[in-house]
């Protein structure tokens, strides 16, 4: 299955709720996506995440409102379900760029202690880590599901695994350093859209 | 408490400019003083020939939110670790935390594409 993540970047805050009505019709076209806003603490990301499962987000840039859109197709390569009834729940996706000329075999090192961390952290209730194939900059699409938004910011970030260890491959002080940027989203999840997407 | 190390391999020949680096390029970009720089040490005490100096920096965070913090600080912009990168020969950064704090530990999870 053909799996598609895209932020969207509107040209004026004041038409979100113009723009969150035209993509829920937009959604309820394509069986299996999903839209949502994104909540406040985003960083490099756009004003809502949207979700495709085996339809492509070509489109999307005509909805009223919208400056840019960012998107991109991923191939899985790990991931794993806790909660796949999940409900109400918080949708975290991480977007990032390898740095150019970085080894393979460091690459597979920071996505394998990428997919280790659901190992330390049972807030994580859903995850998957894919490939970028098609797509302008991003090389990594990382995705977590919560049950709510304090396992996101509170043991999530907090953890050891992540700022004393997980977060070397993201600080140009280490000399392990090999993503150069990247993009946190997170916004509210009726239900699980990683178990329905595999 | 957390405290940041910084071990630095490389020519004695070369820690005057290193340290030239840390105090022109990289301590005054610091928006605050976080991470604080508690001490540099250098190892041997001499110059050997063939053997390279250690230079040891340690820092100091209070907090986890305070390591977050210090990468949206000036200093912490990639350009002076590059620069630095060129006059050493290795350089590692250890994360470290008291030796009596309890360890977490990996659960047993399996994963799938």
């Amino acid at each position: 299955m053909t799996l598609e993540t895209a932020q969207v970047y509107l040209t004026d805050p004041a038409g979100l709720a113009r723009f969150a009505a035209a993509l829920e019709r937009w959604c309820r076209a394509r069986p299996g996506s999903f839209g949502a806003g994104n909540l406040p603490g985003c960083w490099g990301a756009g004003q809502f995440s949207v979700e495709l499962r085996g339809a492509s987000a070509e489109g999307l840039e005509a909805l009223p409102g919208v400056a840019h859109v960012d998107r991109l197709r991923h191939r899985p390569i790990g991931g794993g379900l806790r909660e796949p009834e999940l409900s109400g729940g918080i949708l975290r996706t991480l977007l990032f760029k390898v740095r150019d000329g970085v080894a393979d075999a460091q690459v597979a090192a920071l996505e394998r202690e990428l997919l280790a961390m659901p190992d330390y952290m049972a807030g994580i209730r859903n995850w998957r880590l894919g490939r970028v194939v098609a797509g302008d900059h991003w090389t990594h699409v990382w995705q977590q599901e919560f049950a709510d938004l304090g396992d996101l910011q509170g043991e999530y970030l907090l953890h050891p695994y992540h700022w004393g260890w997980v977060d070397r491959w993201f600080d140009p002080a280490f000399a392990e350093w090999t993503v150069e940027s990247l993009c946190h989203a997170f916004c509210p999840l009726p239900a699980s859209i990683l178990a329905t997407s595999r | 408490m957390i405290h940041l190390l910084d071990e630095l391999t490389l020519d004695a020949g070369e820690l005057k400019q290193v340290l030239h680096l840390l105090d022109e390029e990289l301590l005054p970009g610091r928006a605050e003083p976080l991470p604080q720089l508690l001490n540099r040490w250098v190892s041997p005490p001499v110059v050997v020939p063939g053997v390279p100096s250690t230079l040891w920096l340690l820092w100091q965070l209070p907090d986890t939110p305070a390591y977050y913090s210090m990468r949206g600080n000036p200093g912490s912009t990639p350009a002076v670790w590059p620069k630095l990168d060129r006059l050493c020969q290795r350089r590692r950064r250890h994360v470290l935390v008291d030796a009596q704090t309890p360890l977490a530990l990996p659960g047993e999870l399996s994963h799938d594409a």
